[in-house]
């Protein structure tokens, strides 16, 4: 009996022990474990919180060197082109001067022969043309340098001097004279540069005479060697080259010249890549700004000024009565000229023209939005109509510079719908491999301190040239408006009480996510208008402008293998 | 003496409804009177024997059956809430709770608040007592290794389903923390009857910490905003450690790898041997243990004691890492990157965090607390040979109070064979019975113990497994000096 119960108990324990260990087995099977993970994780991030500030904003659209604050803050875009300088150097240069001498039997026979062994010959006054432009009429000048070379050549075999001096070439008062030793009977050469001429004065029209020219005399004295007589073809000869004349001052008329200067242009960068707008900008300004040294009477225009717009695609000339064209007979711009005083240095004279919406068509060419300024200009110098002046000077460092500057206030009104951004993104990177995208959402908190509508859209692209895959918004409909800022009676928008809040949202669900899981470029469509652009009303862009912008993205993904 | 009773049995209900459930095990141990271990659970408790002696330096027995205690506790959760045969056409595969997102949110509705994942182990090296008349001594030397993993249930949401879900608009309170330590105990005990009815006892130890991670401050949430999500982070973090063999020099964020670098110099090739290593005194700590038992009369006796009241002092390789404030993220300003396309923005934000925390590396001593246990228990002699007990296990951790109950009948069938059926609530889990016996046979004394023998039978419902066994030499055992059979 109790072997019998040992039996059962052992049986019992045996059965019992087969089925807790299969209990246990199913649980430990480790080759088993599916590898199906349902992992559906949702991340909230905080991207962006930021104060964006006007210059902000617009820095984002390329080069902002144009944007420039006046003293109440106002924005205003503005460009500042360098047409042209031009030094005294490239305006009048004096040509290298050729002085031509000689002395010859007629001469002695002239002077009487050799009498008590010498004899003296002489040629005073001699005239040499002063070469310059042709209509321009030199009466003196103060060097600065120049070089002189003296070339002396005698075949009379006789020992001799020779005295060159110049009347018009003087430094306080004392004439510029070299005497030369004749000591080489028969063949002496003499050649010898000077260029010791600073400050000498040099006057051109023989003391008011005439224009021009320049003055020389000669004196040979020649003493017999014994012979008594010279050879008929004996002579000596005398070439002075004066070169590299660079003058202090210049006086005299300097023609009527007249400059074209080829056409250039220049961008306005902040509207480069607006083809659909419309604008009107209330108080547009060009000047053009000559700082001049020069002692002449001088009148500048444009041979040609006019804008080009990717909007109207066309090219509109600037017209007006203040526009310095030299078609503008009624308002021509004459450039003022410094006063001189004896050898004191010339201060420059700034003339401005300045040109803006009054009796222009400026505010018409600036409602396109124009990308670019072409230009053509030039000057007259002495223009006929103007009495002649001869009293025109000029100094080794006078100089002409003109400056043409652009100031386009943000004060206006404007609607654009070509605003866009375009971003990097892989929806991929964001949970890695395992895990795929399955539905996100996009909030924005926006405070807008900006007087203007926004109405945003997007693009999802796989190759930047490629159609979309997909848009942000699917129905124009449900695209948000973040509201512009309420603009006060002085066409402002106050930060503090202002500002209009918004907080748009993005639904990427299921159906899009899988539409744009190849997304890789994001492209930003933003249609922006200034407030109650309907009525034309205008607003001002100041520099404490800002937007309160907060971004954070929900994203749920799936793990998958 | 009825009323008394209530009072005490209410006043233990009350202590141990009140904590959670959790507890490094060693419950039916208690009772098994004839073991000499049972002292390292109640001082004033001794076994029968004039002289008893085990521990892994005991020939032959101490390599046979090493003297071993071992303990997985995990409050959150079984193996088999995570792993488990599918069902339907799933039924030839284990599933992973994570396979589908019903049997996912279950198991993340199950987690606590704190949930704990430890380990225990201690090797007793040597352990003797020597009863004299009324009064015994004690010695032993025991290494003890002791790891716990706690986090909160919003940190295991987090890596479930991010902070995007049911985190959003929530402080996420992630509370991640550890302790690891390995020392080694010096105990010398003394129990004495003071009469026929009471009987105390205590035991100071000696402790040489070896080495030390500890998770001082764990407090860290994140707030995710519902309407903007950003960030408001709050830490208040703390680890000590103790390492042997590992200088650190710096902590800081490197831009480079989104992390923080620890500069340290690996020296564990200087550690001249395990030896060394084992030997080093440089940690010294003290701990004691106290215990009572009252005999109230033929039924009832009551026991109360409190084990690992110390701490351990540590001095060698002492670093303190930091982390500490209140830091908000909403998000990068983009004022400065708008037109800069070399700027990342996940970089941005990677570094927009890091840098607004500081880390702070220092060194120094710190001080760690045993885990301390405070046992009440009491048993009722049914007759001779059967007596029922009730222990209730409150294991003090983190400030926290983590209690078990342990419902027992011990069995003194000889002098040479005792055993112990138990059945406790152990780690939020009902369903855990015990086994233990001790048999003696010549001078050897052979014991296993086990709080969960269903955990060791079905390891995939067990939140808790637990054993104890070994060997002691024993010597002059008679049936005295016991609190049960007299």
């Amino acid at each position: 009996m109790k072997k019998r119960n040992t039996y059962r108990l052992f049986l019992g324990i045996l059965i019992s022990s087969l089925i807790l260990n299969a209990c246990v087995k199913n649980y430990f099977e480790f080759d088993k474990i599916s590898t199906e993970i349902e992992w559906n994780p949702s991340l909230a991030v905080p991207l962006i919180n930021s104060s964006l500030g006007i210059n902000d904003i617009l820095r984002d659209t390329g080069e902002t060197s144009f944007l420039q604050i006046d003293s109440t803050n106002l924005f205003s875009i503005t460009y500042s082109q360098d047409l042209f300088s031009q030094t005294a150097d490239e305006f009048i240069e004096i040509q290298d001067q050729n002085y031509y001498e000689a002395f010859s039997e007629i001469d002695y026979n002239l002077a009487g022969g050799f009498n008590n062994d010498s004899v003296v010959m002489t040629k005073d006054n001699v005239r040499f043309p002063f070469s310059v432009a042709v209509t321009q009429v030199i009466d003196s000048m103060f060097i600065e340098s120049a070089v002189m070379r003296i070339q002396v050549n005698s075949s009379f075999n006789h020992r001799g001097k020779l005295v060159i001096s110049f009347p018009s070439m003087r430094l306080n008062g004392v004439p510029f004279q070299q005497v030369i030793d004749i000591n080489t009977p028969g063949n002496f050469n003499y050649d010898q540069n000077f260029d010791q001429f600073e400050n000498y004065f040099v006057d051109l029209s023989n003391f008011g005479i005439t224009f021009n020219s320049f003055f020389v005399n000669y004196e040979l004295t020649l003493y017999d060697s014994g012979s008594g007589t010279i050879g008929a073809s004996d002579e000596t000869t005398i070439d002075i080259d004066f070169t590299d004349i660079e003058y202090k001052y210049m006086f005299g008329f300097f023609g009527n010249m007249e400059e074209i200067f080829p056409s250039d242009s220049f961008a306005i960068s902040v509207f480069e890549n607006i083809s659909e707008a419309e604008a009107g900008l209330s108080d547009p300004k060009f000047s053009i700004s000559v700082d001049n040294s020069f002692g002449i009477p001088i009148r500048f225009g444009f041979e040609n000024f006019s804008s080009y717009s990717n909007i109207t695609q066309v090219y509109t000339d600037f017209e007006g009565d203040s526009i310095p064209t030299f078609e503008n007979d009624i308002a021509p711009f004459y450039i003022s000229s410094p006063d001189y005083e004896y050898l004191q240095p010339i201060t420059s004279i700034l003339s401005q023209r300045t040109f803006s919406n009054v009796g222009t068509n400026i505010v018409e060419i600036f409602s396109t939005l124009p990308r670019l300024i072409t230009y053509q200009f030039g000057y007259i110098l002495n223009p006929e109509e103007l009495p002649v002046d001869q009293n025109n000077f000029i100094a080794g460092d006078s100089r002409m510079d003109v400056t043409f500057d652009m100031e386009i206030p943000l004060f206006g009104y404007a609607q654009y719908a070509g605003l866009r951004d375009t971003f990097a993104i892989d929806f991929s990177s964001i949970f890695g491999d395992y895990v795929e995208i399955q539905s996100g959402l996009i909030r924005f908190e926006i405070q807008n301190g900006l007087p203007v509508d926004v109405l945003l859209q997007g693009y999802f692209l796989e190759n930047l040239n490629d159609a979309p895959l997909d848009s942000l918004f699917n129905q124009e409909s449900d695209r948000e408006l973040i509201t512009a800022g309420e603009v006060d009676a002085n066409f402002r928008v106050d930060q503090e009480t202002g500002k209009t809040s918004s907080i748009p949202e993005i639904i990427l669900d299921k159906d899009k996510m899988d539409r744009i899981e190849d997304t890789r470029h994001l492209i930003l469509w933003f249609n922006v208008r200034t407030t109650d652009y309907e009525n034309e009303t205008a607003v001002k862009f100041y520099s404490d402008y800002s937007v309160d912008l907060k971004m954070g993205i929900q994203i749920e993904g799936q793990l998958k293998f | 003496m009825q009323k008394i009773i209530r009072n005490i049995i209410f006043i233990l209900a009350c202590i141990f409804a009140s904590h959670l459930l959790l507890a490094q095990q060693n419950n039916s141990l208690y009772y098994l009177n004839n073991v000499q271990q049972t002292n390292q659970l109640n001082p004033s408790i001794t076994n029968n024997c004039k002289f008893s002696i085990g521990g892994i330096i005991m020939p032959v027995t101490g390599q046979i059956l090493p003297p071993l205690y071992f303990n997985y506790s995990n409050n959150a959760f079984s193996y088999k809430n995570i792993i488990y045969p599918g069902e339907g056409s799933q039924s030839d595969s284990l599933q992973i709770v994570f396979g589908n997102l019903s049997d996912a949110e279950k198991f993340l509705k199950q987690l606590k608040e704190v949930n704990y994942l430890a380990f225990e182990t201690n090797i007793d090296i040597i352990q003797a007592t020597l009863n004299l008349n009324n009064q015994a001594f004690s010695f032993s030397i025991t290494d003890k290794i002791l790891t716990r993993f706690y986090y909160g249930e919003d940190f295991i949401k987090f890596i479930y389903e991010l902070n995007g879900n049911s985190l959003l608009g929530t402080d996420a309170k992630f509370n991640i923390g550890t302790e690891f330590s390995y020392y080694r105990e010096y105990g010398f005990g003394y129990q004495r009857s003071i009469n026929e009815k009471l009987q105390v006892g205590g035991r100071a130890k000696l402790l040489f910490g070896k080495a030390n991670v500890y998770t001082k401050n764990n407090e860290f949430s994140w707030y995710t905003d519902e309407t903007d999500f950003a960030y408001d982070f709050n830490t208040n973090l703390e680890v000590n450690m103790s390492i042997p063999g590992i200088t650190m020099n710096d902590i800081s964020y490197s831009d480079s790898s989104h992390a923080f670098v620890v500069d340290n110099e690996n020296n564990i090739s200087e550690v001249d041997s395990l030896a060394s290593y084992i030997t080093n005194n440089k940690n010294l700590g003290f701990a004691i243990d106290l215990g009572g038992t009252y005999i109230l009369n033929d039924e009832f006796t009551f026991y109360a004691s409190i084990i690992d009241l110390g701490y351990i002092n540590w001095k060698s390789n002492a670093y303190n890492i930091s982390n500490t404030g209140n830091f908000q993220f909403d998000g990068v300003d983009i004022a400065e990157v708008l037109n800069d396309d070399s700027v990342n923005l996940t970089d941005q934000i990677m570094d927009t965090i890091f840098n607004a925390t500081t880390v702070e590396l220092k060194t120094g001593d710190y001080k760690t607390f045993l885990p301390t246990k405070i046992y009440l228990g009491t048993t009722y002699r049914l007759n001779e040979k059967i007596a029922f007990g009730g222990l209730i296990r409150t294991e003090i951790f983190q400030r926290k109070m983590h209690s078990s109950l342990t419902l027992s009948m011990n069995n003194y069938f000889s002098r040479k064979f005792q055993t112990s059926v138990s059945y406790s609530i152990i780690n939020n889990s009902y369903f855990n019975f015990g086994f233990g016996f001790v048999y003696n046979t010549g001078p050897f004394q052979f014991y296993i113990v086990n709080d969960n023998i269903t955990g060791m039978i079905f390891p995939q419902t067990a939140r808790n497994i637990n054993f104890r066994f070994g060997i002691n030499w024993v010597f002059g055992c008679g049936v005295t000096n016991t609190t049960l059979i007299e």
